[in-house]
């Protein structure tokens, strides 16, 4: 009886030791998992400031185009000369510096995740934190000044990224940067749907021109009309990042599902998402960690979906 | 740097403009008019330029330019009434010609927050 017994909590202990390792294994796999989706989401992030950089570059030719055109410039350029008008260079730098102190913090958390003893980043990636941190603290941020909050934000991420003896405990972690975190997502999300709007706006504005020529030109071009009205659409299909034009609810794109305000949802989601997966690591189990990462992996799909799209 | 209460305020402009545009958009489509097509061009674009202008001011995070993008937006309200009439002279639908003069009237009262 008593051999029997002392069998029993043996197998109850080893499935325990079991169940724990398991636990431990799914976790180390959620957070590579979150590490992975927070740089899907922030490559998306970048790309699609970089497609709201180019709608106005490319507005800007077609309107120096029809300037000419219309008798109202004395020149055209057909050199793609540009000066943004929404977002400069510089602005764009600041917010990829807010993306790199997110990516930074998945990546110290993989590190923290990790079996190795070694809890720190790669040299590489130690070297992105340490510039950051040291610009952050100078007010040195790339692109000019940035609200004091976000400042404070991205010296916390980017310590915590480059630290090496406090942070050995992901919750913690996750706990004492949930705040930070938030502070740099929110400040992104903020600008997503204006962005969004200046995109449609240019690449919308792009089909009125072309309606206007066609019809100052349909008088001496007769028939010949039929297949400038073809290569104006064929025009509005290639301006628009996203694959169909225009921007505005047609037929055409409620198809695709795409428009420059779903994308700037889709965006803000998979930001949310990752605010959500990290205040799940904080303070959840690893059902709600797991729960909380897939979310966040499903939405990074969407994410790269809209980056292959704005990369094309 | 703009507040919050600006920040608002200029989505909720943009939000405006936008809509405007999406408007005149709509007209566009309606007519093949050469006259029409390239009047309805112009107010696009300074619908345009001044959805960008406000746009840089939400990006921008320097104080100094923020208050003079907020300055030079605001010394435009004129003009842009000067479009809402123009914009109902060109624009046939009546319907359309009022919801374009009431968006940009909309967006005025944003930026006169600024």
């Amino acid at each position: 009886m008593n051999k029997n017994l002392l069998r029993l909590s043996q197998a109850a202990l080893a499935a325990a030791a079991l169940s724990a390792c398991s636990g431990i294994t799914q976790i180390q796999d959620s957070i590579g998992q979150f590490d992975q989706a927070t740089h899907s989401a922030s490559a998306a992030q970048m790309n699609f400031l970089y497609a709201v950089q180019a709608a106005d570059c490319t507005a800007q030719f077609y309107q120096g185009s029809y300037d000419w055109a219309t008798g109202t410039a004395k020149n055209f350029d057909l050199t793609g000369n540009c000066r943004p008008t929404v977002l400069e260079d510089k602005e764009i730098q600041k917010r990829q510096a807010l993306m790199d102190a997110v990516a930074l913090y998945a990546d110290k958390m993989a590190a923290i995740a990790g079996s190795d003893d070694d809890k720190t980043l790669s040299a590489n990636a130690q070297k992105v934190a340490s510039q950051l941190n040291g610009l952050a603290k100078q007010h040195g941020l790339p692109g000019g000044s940035i609200a004091a909050d976000v400042e404070t934000a991205v010296i916390a991420i980017s310590e915590m990224a480059l630290d090496q003896r406090r942070y050995r405990d992901l919750k913690t972690a996750a706990a004492d940067m949930a705040p930070h975190l938030s502070k740099v997502v929110d400040t992104l999300k903020a600008e997503n749907t204006a962005f969004a709007a200046a995109l449609a706006s240019k690449v919308d504005g792009i089909e009125p021109k072309l309606r206007s020529i066609i019809a100052s030109t349909h008088d001496s071009r007769g028939q010949m009309s039929f297949f400038d009205v073809v290569a104006a659409r064929q025009i509005l299909q290639g301006v628009n990042p996203l694959g169909s034009a225009p921007l505005t609810a047609t037929p055409a794109n409620v198809s695709s599902g795409m428009n420059a305000g779903s994308v700037a949802a889709q965006l803000n989601a998979t930001l949310d998402a990752v605010v959500s997966a990290n205040d799940a690591i904080a303070h959840a189990g690893t059902g709600g960690i797991v729960a909380a990462v897939n979310d966040l992996v499903a939405r990074a799909k969407s994410a790269r979906a809209v980056q292959a799209a704005l990369s094309q | 740097m703009p507040t919050d209460a600006q920040k608002q305020a200029l989505l909720d402009a943009v939000a405006q403009i936008r809509s405007a545009e999406q408007v005149l958009i709509q007209s566009s489509r309606a007519s093949a008019d050469p006259a029409t097509l390239m009047k309805i061009n112009t107010e696009y674009s300074q619908l345009d330029s001044f959805l960008s202008q406000m746009l840089h001011a939400q990006a921008t995070a320097d104080d100094d330019d923020f208050d003079a993008l907020a300055t030079a937006l605001q010394q435009q309200v004129a003009t842009l009434q000067a479009e809402e009439a123009q914009m109902q002279a060109i624009v046939g639908d009546v319907g359309k010609a009022a919801q374009i003069c009431g968006y940009v009237a909309e967006a005025l009262v944003y930026v006169a927050k600024l």
